[in-house]
C-alpha cells in the first residue's frame, strides 16, 4: 500500500492517504452492520443458556423451562446436571459443552468455554470431534 | 480518484487503476474485519436484549408469576405490567401498545426501533416518535 503511495507525486500524498481511510471507514460501515447481525444471534443464545441456568437455580420445573426457551430437554437436563455437580466433574462439563454445541448455532467457543468453565481449546476439540461424526 | 489516476504518466493508467481497484478492497477488508468486531458487540447486546422482550412475553403466556418473571429477566414490574396488559388485549389496542414501545423504549439501551416496532406490532415510523418525544422530555 505504501509503495502505490509513493509512486503518487508527493503534494498528492496527503490526499490519497485520506482517501483510503475513507475506504477503510466505508468497510468499517459494512462490517459493523454484517457484525451486528451475527452479533445479535450469538447474544441471544448466550443470554439464553445463562437464563436457563438461573431458572434451574431457582427451582423451575423442567417440562416449564422446555416451553419458555423451546430448547430441548436434553439440554436442559446436561445444565441441570452439572448445577446439581455445582460445576465439579470435568466430563459433566464437557457433555454439557458437547450438548451446547449441537443444539446451538451461533453460540461462540468462548461463550461456551466460560459458560462451562472449560478452556476454549477444549471447547474446540470437541467442536471438531462433534463435526467429524457428522 | 481519477484526478489522482489523472495525475499519472498516461501508459501507466491501466495497472494503476487495477492496482486502485486492489487499493480500495483492501481498505474495505481493513475497516470490514475492524467494523465486525464493533458489530458484534453491539449486535449482542441487541440480541440480549431482543430475547428478553420475547421471552418475557413467553413467561407470560405460560402464565408464570410476574415477581418471578421480574426476578429471572431482571426487568421492571411495569414492564413486564405493559407487556401483561397488551397480551391481555391480544395487541388490540394502539394505545396500549404505544405505552409498551414508550416502556421498553425507557428500560432497554440497546433494542432497536424495528425490534420494539415488531413485537409491539407498531411502524417503525411511530417507534421513532415515540423515541423523540422520550428523549424531548429528559
Amino acid at each position: 500500500m505504501e509503495q502505490i503511495v509513493d509512486t503518487l507525486p508527493k503534494d498528492g500524498n496527503k490526499r490519497v492517504k485520506t482517501t483510503l481511510e475513507n475506504f477503510i471507514d466505508k468497510g468499517i460501515e459494512i462490517g459493523r452492520e454484517e457484525g451486528k447481525e451475527i452479533g445479535r444471534e450469538q447474544g441471544k443464545e448466550a443470554n439464553t443458556i445463562h437464563l436457563i441456568l438461573q431458572t434451574i437455580e431457582d427451582g423451575l420445573e423442567v417440562a416449564y423451562l422446555v416451553k419458555l426457551f423451546k430448547v430441548p430437554i436434553k439440554t436442559i437436563k446436561a445444565i441441570q446436571k452439572c448445577h446439581k455437580d455445582h460445576f465439579k466433574s470435568k466430563a459433566l462439563r464437557k457433555d454439557l459443552a458437547t450438548e451446547l454445541l449441537s443444539t446451538f448455532q451461533h453460540l461462540q467457543n468462548d461463550d461456551i468455554a466460560k459458560f462451562c468453565h472449560l478452556n476454549i481449546e477444549v471447547v474446540a476439540e470437541l467442536k471438531v470431534e462433534l463435526l467429524s461424526e457428522d
